[in-house]
């Protein structure tokens, strides 16, 4: 009898669906994500990973357009006022939170406080920390003021420090939170199991007419890539969110995944230690940089899924210099620099890498091509905690280790190259580049802020505190039938114009 | 009986103690910084000591070790310091995953190894012995991730007739989470296979060649009550030790088959762990599979007792 029942609805269900499939959008999407997010509180987060989530659960009081350039959010318009160290937000009055609490300028003022407050231990705090005071000055309007003029804040807006999240759940479940999300995004969040599954539903209320399209979106953590890949080729998952280089020209001739590419915003390559021999020598740096060849390191290990990299803008973002060359690979330009730093015989370097198949392929390659020109580097594996502690405790010669990108140039530059910056784990000085540093968060013609950061360049060509090696694109696969999808620079899975078509 | 489980009972105590400093200087040992990791590298150093100080990693080492201690003897194995989650009940909601990986697994290489061990035994120098033990060399040569992946391969990609991984649990549907765990059971399943073979195979040959077995057979018995009845029964123990030992050593081998089937089990929060130098959790995990271990080595112990009584006596007259 229960058998019959279950057949009836099924069958009802199925020709009330079939009626009802030409205009409506809707479908379960399952990604696989290459980790499981460590943290769901946008506001406590580092993984990258968490920010694939974050794009469903929350939104920014700014956001990225498709060309990385800052269009209105939770915030409809806003002025800069005082020489830009005063920003005035007017916010949307439609927008609700998960738990049915309405988003206003009280709530966009907790939250800054509680980024600010030393209790959370906020990574966003140093991305927030010329914040001087925040004003409510209507029930829509709020003010931030600013120690000093600051360029590169509204970016920072469009990121974790701009994600807004539900004060009445904050204040009711304290150090839970982040078991227990509550954003206003266009998914709310269901349940989640550790290293398994984190599952979220359609936000009825979503403030985006019509928005978003999918019924549901589970994300699951798949860590190691050829698993990923399979999952997706044999259909259990939609769509995953990073594809593994070697996989790329499978994925392209399968019939039923679709792949999607765009070019990224961040940089990898060789973290050189200018406090440390013997990479503190210019020209030691410079002939290990002369002897590599990154387009064969590219064609080698990354096929279509990178090109090389000369500078810290990636093509496709606002400061990349389409002028500049890649300079090639010039092993008599080397020797010149080992000749005039007194070892001509080459030197030995110790190169610290972290365990991914393409980081040791790409390690490997640079080895090789090094000891053509007589430097002998041994390579060292270390899992990415133990690399991490070597790194910012200045204990290493080079290291294999990239950026992730961001995208306002001050996010790829700024952290690195100042003395005072926060990556600045190349133990780097150099006051003229830190006057220009601090120069491009202070000018407010475009032009002008574009030729100080070319201007950059010219020192770190000569000092090398960081070498260039490639530009990884961001590449994502997902099966045919999954429509709606748009690539972003930034590599995030924006899912609420997303549907599953049957 | 009772004496005897009561003193191996009693016996637990010093080797956990022991267990217990070892596994927190071990843990504390590990390069790299909890705080460092939860931050992020742009982290300031006074952001850095101040969550220290919250976590109470600055307190001494002894200090910390006697305030774990404390809690763990109340019954309290602290919260992680990534989501402040409670440790033990994370632990307790991954666990069922891997003992259904073990007991499958277990039962997998059971089914396989005991008739095999025997059929080889009694056949020694047939076709069927050097061709078994050909496979198990094979078994036991092949780690069981690389087994894992070629069954992935196999009946995922090629074949496509099972699901290439993930976890559904048993209580929601048993079908499908038998369908995901078949494949990393019998990956984890056939290497322990082979070893309890070859371990069968050479304890019943040698039990045998025992007078006792010749008598039985001059009796007249007929050769599978010998076989059965006399000599497998007592060719167990040696087996049953090198089960145990797997048992233990199977949560090592978790680990790996664990993250290629995405399951989300015990190992693969303890690499988690790991990774994120959890202390709290990590010690929590190792002291339980401390804990495991220890139970499992006692419970062989007391099936020796079953299959041969003079153990129990421990050497006293009766």
């Amino acid at each position: 009898m229960k058998k019959l029942l279950l057949l009836f609805v099924v069958l009802s269900l199925f020709t009330l669906s079939s009626v009802g499939m030409a205009v409506e959008k809707g479908g379960d999407l399952v990604v696989g994500l290459e980790d499981d997010p460590p943290m769901l509180d946008p506001h406590l987060s580092t993984a990258k990973v968490d920010r694939q989530v974050f794009q469903s659960l929350y939104d920014t009081l700014v956001e990225a357009n498709q060309n990385m350039e800052i269009v209105p959010g939770l915030a409809k318009e806003w002025d800069i006022e005082q020489d830009g160290t005063r920003y005035v937000f007017e916010l949307r009055d439609d927008v609700y939170f998960h738990d049915g609490t309405k988003f206003n300028a009280e709530a966009v003022k907790f939250n800054f406080e509680r980024m600010l407050d030393d209790k959370l231990a906020s990574p966003r705090k140093s991305e927030l920390d010329l914040i001087t005071k925040i004003e409510v000055l209507s029930e829509y309007k709020v003010a931030v003021n600013l120690e000093k003029s600051f360029n590169p804040f509204l970016a920072s807006l469009a990121d974790r420090a701009g994600m807004m999240v539900s004060p009445t759940a904050v204040k009711e479940m304290g150090d839970d939170f982040a078991n227990n999300p509550v954003g206003s995004g266009p998914f709310k969040f269901v349940e989640r199991e550790i290293q398994d599954k984190i599952e979220l539903e359609k936000f009825a209320d979503y403030w985006k007419e019509g928005l978003p399209y999918l019924d549901t979106v589970t994300y699951k953590p798949f860590s190691d890539e050829n698993v990923r890949v399979v999952n997706l080729t044999n259909g259990e998952l939609d769509m995953i969110g990073e594809v593994p280089p070697k996989d790329l020209s499978k994925l392209k001739t399968d019939s039923g995944i679709e792949v999607s590419m765009a070019s990224g915003l961040g940089f990898q390559g060789i973290w050189v230690n200018k406090g440390n021999m013997p990479l503190k020598d210019n020209d030691l740096a410079q002939a290990l940089s002369k002897s590599i060849d990154k387009e064969a390191i590219v064609k080698v290990v990354f096929g279509e899924a990178a090109i090389p990299a000369d500078s810290p803008y990636p093509p496709g973002t606002s400061m990349h210099n389409e002028e500049r060359e890649i300079p090639g690979v010039d092993p008599v330009a080397a020797k010149k620099h080992l000749n005039k730093a007194g070892k001509p015989d080459g030197f030995e370097l110790t190169l610290m890498v972290a365990p991914s198949p393409t980081a040791k392929q790409t390690a490997q390659l640079i080895q090789s091509m090094a000891s053509n020109v007589g430097i002998d580097i041994e390579l060292e594996l270390l899992e990415f905690g133990t690399l991490l502690d070597r790194l910012t405790s200045g204990n290493y010669q080079a290291a294999l280790l990239g950026w992730s990108g961001r995208m306002d140039p001050d996010g790829n530059t700024y952290r690195f190259f100042h003395t005072e910056g926060g990556l600045n784990d190349s133990n780097y000085k150099n006051e003229e580049v830190d006057q220009i540093l601090d120069k491009t968060r202070e000018v407010t013609d475009t032009e002008e802020r574009k030729e100080l950061f070319q201007d950059l360049m010219v020192h770190l060509d000569r000092d090398l505190p960081y070498i260039f090696v490639y530009h990884p694109r961001e590449i994502k696969a997902f099966k045919d039938n999954v429509k709606g999808f748009t690539p972003y620079a930034d590599g995030l899975l924006r899912l609420e114009n997303v549907w599953i078509e049957n | 009986m009772g004496r005897y489980i009561f003193q191996r009972l009693f016996m637990m105590i010093p080797v956990l103690f022991l267990v217990t400093i070892l596994i927190f200087s071990l843990v504390h040992l590990t390069p790299g910084d909890p705080a460092l990791l939860i931050l992020g590298q742009e982290a300031s150093p006074e952001a850095l000591s101040n969550l220290r100080a919250k976590l109470g990693l600055n307190r001494p080492l002894a200090v910390q070790y006697f305030s774990w201690i404390g809690d763990v003897l109340k019954g309290d194995l602290g919260e992680s310091v990534r989501d402040n989650r409670s440790v033990s009940k994370t632990i307790f909601k991954k666990l069922p995953a891997t003992m259904e990986l073990a007991v499958l697994g277990i039962l997998i290489s059971i089914i396989i190894s005991i008739p095999a061990g025997i059929i080889s035994a009694v056949k020694k120098g047939s076709v069927f012995d050097y061709s078994s033990t050909l496979i198990a060399l094979g078994g036991i040569s092949m780690p069981s991730f690389w087994v894992g992946i070629l069954l992935v391969y196999l009946f995922a990609v090629k074949l496509n007739i099972l699901p290439p991984s993930g976890y559904v649990s048993p209580f929601e549907d048993l079908g499908r989470n038998l369908q995901l765990m078949i494949l990393p059971s019998i990956s984890l399943g056939i290497r322990m296979a082979a070893v309890t073979m070859r371990m069968m195979r050479s304890s019943l040959l040698e039990v045998l060649q025992k007078d006792y077995i010749k008598t039985a057979k001059a009796k007249g018995l007929a050769k599978k009550v010998v076989v059965i009845k006399h000599a497998v029964r007592n060719s167990l123990i040696s087996v049953l030790t090198v089960i145990g030992l797997q048992l233990s050593a199977f949560l090592g081998g978790a680990v790996i088959t664990e993250t290629i089937f995405a399951i989300p089990g015990f190992g693969r929060l303890v690499v988690q762990s790991i990774f994120n130098r959890d202390f709290p959790m990590l010690q929590g995990s190792i002291l339980i599979m401390a804990v495991m271990v220890i139970t499992v080595n006692l419970l062989v112990d007391i099936f020796y007792t079953f299959l041969d009584p003079r153990i129990s006596a421990g050497g006293e007259t009766k």
